[in-house]
């Protein structure tokens, strides 16, 4: 079933001439792990922000879980709904200590105080940050941190989690450590998980990746699908993973491997048969 | 052309409280006038703190930084002096840009040099065009640019002071694939019209591999790998080991070779992956 779907959105930022949505059709399953990959200035940012209201369309309509976003008395049950991280961790943290922090969201809905203390240490469990429940956050690396906030927004219970570039300032060990959690969280607790990102590399183990340009979805299907479409990934000035990489260079010097081989190992065994015969 | 020397370089932080931390110990390197070089290392390796003390940002707890044979620590004439020579670009450098127009925030260094207004023009002139940046932003707000213009207004500020040795602090960091690549060849660009010594601090494993001559590795405030790219991608499971990323392409050609595919010469290119199999169907090792 649908838990997000656009319908014909278009959106236009006050004062600018352009659209930034183009007319957006979207559908996304509940419990998926979508992707969405897109340069700066695609709408990919702009397109999260419709998903929790802090955008609404100019046409067009926008629906979580049934709820029309546009809505102004519904704003509330869309932000419970749906849970953003944003780009900063230093920015989304509000308290001196990580466990005050998850707690705040539940704190301002108004659940009682043993309910709040089952859903923390939850939600510090299900981002693997229980033992520093009682540490300093600005002491913690940014990959701690977006932990964090992604804990503070499960404490929420929310049905849906969207993340507007949570790994764009992280070192690479950080931003494994925040996508493998948006991926076991999906898995784990069916909650829908939306990734908006600039790197390839995250989208890999996605259900689906969609990828924006000008304000439209110019591709959008398994990764490996979307991936094996490497002509129109380089017009996009999007890279595709080393994989599909080598085996489309290597088609172009007379082999015939296929394109949409995401996995190491799989793409090795590949090249190997080739080799052999 | 200048040479720049560590010679048993040490530092730590907040000595002598219980915060005391080492954050580099006993560095000594050499770096030769015109070298790409890149340097990399976990979050927390020192890489940051080593290139602070090159421009004298930072003072060592021990140790020498050479310019051409002399101590930039000497005295305050060469502190200052030294900054003439090395421009340091930080992390995130937008953050900093603070002026009205564009072509000021350029400025702002040359101004600080005393130079004339001709001079200045010029310098502010070739620094935007390394940097691609269009004449008809130089009067608008930098802080109304995207984040790829801000950050190569911020790099050419830098560029303005002409320094023989350039520093960048993850320049690419939080930028999209196209910002990642417009900088990176502005870099180049600079380099290979000025024939400074340019110096990046890097996460990016393929970047460094296709654009260094040079690979330094940090790990726990030691220098633990320095040699070029071939050097240091052939040790592919030290730097595993260490928490770091392998380019792609090496993983790959590991991977190849886990499964008897031994292709026969270290791989840390996609140009040379691509090479190196075809080197194979033809029965060569390279």
């Amino acid at each position: 079933m649908s838990i997000i779907c656009f319908n014909e959105v278009h959106f236009t930022y006050p004062g600018s001439e352009t659209e930034t949505l183009k007319g957006i059709n979207l559908n996304i399953e509940e419990g998926s792990f979508v992707a969405v990959l897109g340069h700066n200035g695609s709408g990919k940012s702009t397109l999260a922000k419709h998903m929790n209201s802090i955008l609404v369309p100019d046409s067009g309509t926008v629906t979580v879980a049934g709820i029309d976003t546009a809505d102004e008395n519904r704003i509330l049950d869309v932000r419970s709904t749906v849970g953003m991280v944003f780009q900063n961790p230093d920015n989304q943290i509000v308290a001196n200590v990580v466990e005050e922090d998850v707690a705040f969201a539940p704190e301002n809905l108004g659940i009682p105080s043993e309910e709040i203390r089952t859903r923390v240490d939850d939600a510090l469990a299900r981002v693997g940050m229980t033992e520093f429940a009682r540490h300093a956050p600005h002491l913690l690396s940014g990959g701690q941190k977006q932990r964090v906030a992604i804990a503070g927004v499960i404490a929420m219970r929310p049905r849906i989690i969207v993340l507007d570039e949570p790994t764009a300032m992280l070192d690479p060990q950080g931003r494994r450590e925040v996508v493998s959690t948006v991926e076991h969280l999906c898995r784990d607790t069916g909650i829908t998980a939306v990734l908006i990102t600039h790197h390839m590399d995250e989208c890999v183990n996605a259900d689906r990746l969609i990828v924006m340009s000008a304000g439209q979805i110019i591709a959008d299907g398994k990764p490996s699908e979307v991936f094996s479409q490497v002509e129109l990934m380089d017009k996009e000035g999007l890279t595709v993973p080393e994989t599909v990489r080598l085996m489309y260079d290597l088609n172009s010097r007379g082999f015939s491997l296929p394109l949409g081989v995401t996995g190491m190992k799989d793409c090795a065994q590949f090249v190997k048969t080739a080799l052999m015969n | 052309m200048a040479v720049i020397t560590a010679e048993n370089l040490t530092h730590t932080y907040s000595a002598g409280t219980p915060f005391e931390k080492t954050a580099i110990e006993n560095i000594s390197l050499s770096i030769p006038s015109g070298q790409f070089i890149g340097i990399i290392g976990h979050t927390g390796s020192g890489k940051s703190t080593f290139i602070q003390h090159l421009n004298a940002l930072i003072k060592p707890t021990s140790g020498k930084v050479l310019f051409d044979g002399s101590d930039i620590n000497a005295d305050k004439v060469s502190r200052r002096e030294i900054r003439r020579h090395v421009g340091l670009v930080f992390q995130y450098p937008e953050y900093q840009l603070f002026e009205e127009t564009v072509y000021a925030d350029i400025a702002f260094g040359p101004k600080n040099m005393n130079f004339s207004e001709d001079e200045i023009r010029e310098r502010v002139t070739e620094a935007a065009s390394f940097t691609g940046i269009a004449p008809e932003l130089m009067e608008r707000s930098p802080l109304e640019l995207s984040g790829g213009q801000k950050r190569r207004i911020a790099i050419a500020g830098v560029i303005a002071m002409r320094p023989e040795i350039l520093i960048l602090d993850e320049p690419t960091a939080g930028l999209d694939p196209a910002g990642c690549r417009t900088i990176l060849g502005n870099i180049c660009d600079y380099k290979e019209k000025t024939g400074a010594t340019v110096i990046i601090i890097s996460h990016n494993m393929d970047d460094v591999a296709r654009l260094a001559q040079r690979i330094i590795v940090f790990d726990g405030g030691s220098v633990v790998l320095d040699g070029t790219p071939d050097q240091v991608f052939s040790q592919a499971e030290k730097l595993i080991s260490i928490g770091l990323d392998i380019p792609a392409s090496t993983a790959l050609a590991l991977e190849l070779k886990r499964q008897g595919v031994e292709l026969g010469c270290p791989v840390y290119t996609h140009e040379g992956l691509v090479e190196a199999v075809l080197a194979y169907r033809e029965g060569k090792t390279c």
